[in-house]
């Protein structure tokens, strides 16, 4: 009895254990996610690139983060595609946005409306939604077989 | 004897209408006429199990009232009254779904209206009035253009623009402008639904997809008599050799057959604002 109690005992605080880091895991990616989105909102602000030190500047004195962590985050941004990284001059790098902001979001916005084709079933699109079948039957009208003869050409 | 009639008729509309409109290759050539009567056939399925379901509650209602006057037969009117009962219990729960499904239809169509109206804000560079529609340009290199019947608008990328001449614009423009203007937005809606509401069943299904192919043959069609056979083929097989797209080179196909057939009428030329924003100022 006191054998199952404790297996009980430490599979519920193993699992607490887990619960608990599966939570601390979503904080840390919502932390993450939220300081590389304040330091791609101060490039996309900035007409120059900038250094470390200057993005450290631009946060708020209370939520300065260190700036290891600010090297952090661009390099991610960077290896994302979303960071350019200059050359160092006198031994300090400057950092700039890769696309502006506009073309950022109208990249996501096609993506939502392209990608999935159950939303594009709300637009009406010059491409159209043609389905095999659909292909087969004007094929069969044009009387062509396999590929049209225009692709083929 | 009426209502195994109309449940005939109910049952020709949803089983044989897939099949009477998918012999053949004419939808093809009329695709108006399979369009009008691939509505006129749901339409009368619908109409059918509407009266179906009134005339049986109306049977019931009237063998309740007549077993009070008559000798009916006990078990007779008990049956009607559960038949029309259940009835009205079948119609409340086909409301009560298509509410439903409408409901998830609305809110995804919106939210995808409020990604184009993002996308507008953002990468619009020229807006233009053609034919009483807006059609936004946006910055965007990719070949891209819709119409989103939600919002009533236009949406062509610069990409389209620069690659395309003014006719071939201007046939892109007119074809999406034709979705627009015959609610095509809202036939495909309605088969989307009906297809939500009767998820698995091939006519349907088959409903749902002979729609979405119709509206732009139709298009292409609405195109082909105010651009003509030259820009709009021209403009759907440079899209399709862009797209990689096989069914956009047939449609090129089709109309590029019809002007050899003598369909069609005389194009008009492309409206002067479009030629300053085209790819090629000379046209085709």
């Amino acid at each position: 009895m006191r054998s199952s109690c404790s297996q009980f005992t430490a599979v519920f605080s193993a699992s607490l254990t887990l619960n608990l880091q599966m939570e601390v895991n979503v904080a840390e990616r919502r932390m993450r996610g939220e300081l590389e989105g304040m330091v791609m909102r101060i490039l996309w602000s900035s007409k120059e690139p900038l250094s470390v030190r200057d993005i450290q500047a631009d946060f708020d004195s209370e939520s300065q983060p260190a700036v290891t962590t600010l090297l952090t985050v661009l390099e991610r941004l960077r290896i994302k595609g979303q960071v350019k990284r200059g050359d160092a001059v006198a031994g300090i790098r400057h950092y700039s946005a890769a696309q502006t902001e506009p073309k950022l979001i109208s990249d996501a916005m096609l993506a939502t409306l392209t990608e999935s084709s159950v939303r594009a079933e709300a637009l009406l699109n010059f491409a159209g939604n043609l389905s095999d079948d659909d292909v087969d039957l004007l094929r069969r009208a044009l009387g062509k077989r396999g590929r049209s003869a225009s692709d083929q050409n | 004897m009426p209502i195994v009639g109309l449940i005939v008729l109910c049952a020709v509309a949803i089983l044989g209408a897939p099949r009477l409109l998918t012999i053949g290759t004419w939808q093809i050539r009329r695709p108006r006429l399979a369009m009008a009567l691939w509505h006129f056939l749901f339409a009368a399925g619908l109409c059918g199990a509407a009266v179906t379901m009134v005339w049986s509650v109306w049977v019931a209602v009237d063998a309740n009232a007549s077993s009070h006057d008559h000798n009916t037969a006990n078990l007779l009117p008990l049956i009607m009254v559960i038949a029309g009962w259940a009835s009205l219990g079948v119609f409340g729960a086909t409301i009560a779904l298509v509410m439903q499904r409408a409901e998830t239809m609305v809110v995804d169509d919106r939210d995808v209206y409020g990604n184009v109206a993002t996308l507008l804000d953002v990468a619009t560079y020229q807006t233009l009035a053609v034919s009483g529609t807006k059609v936004a340009f946006v910055d965007v290199q990719a070949p891209i253009a819709f119409a989103a019947p939600g919002i009533n608008v236009i949406v062509i990328s610069s990409f389209v623009a620069d690659t395309l001449s003014p006719r071939e614009l201007w046939a892109v423009i007119e074809h999406e402008h034709t979705h627009l203007r015959q609610r095509h937005g809202w036939s495909k809606r309605l088969t989307r639904l009906n297809s939500a509401c009767l998820p698995g069943l091939m006519a349907a299904e088959k409903f749902e997809r002979a729609t979405s192919m119709l509206v732009e043959l139709i298009a292409d069609d609405r195109a082909v008599r105010i651009c003509g056979h030259d820009a709009v083929a021209s403009a759907l097989h440079k899209l399709a050799v862009l797209n990689g797209n096989e069914s956009m080179q047939l449609r090129a196909d089709r109309v590029a057959g019809r002007r050899c057939s003598g369909r069609g009428t005389t194009a008009l030329a492309a409206p002067d604002i479009l030629k300053a924003l085209a790819g090629e100022p000379n046209g085709l």
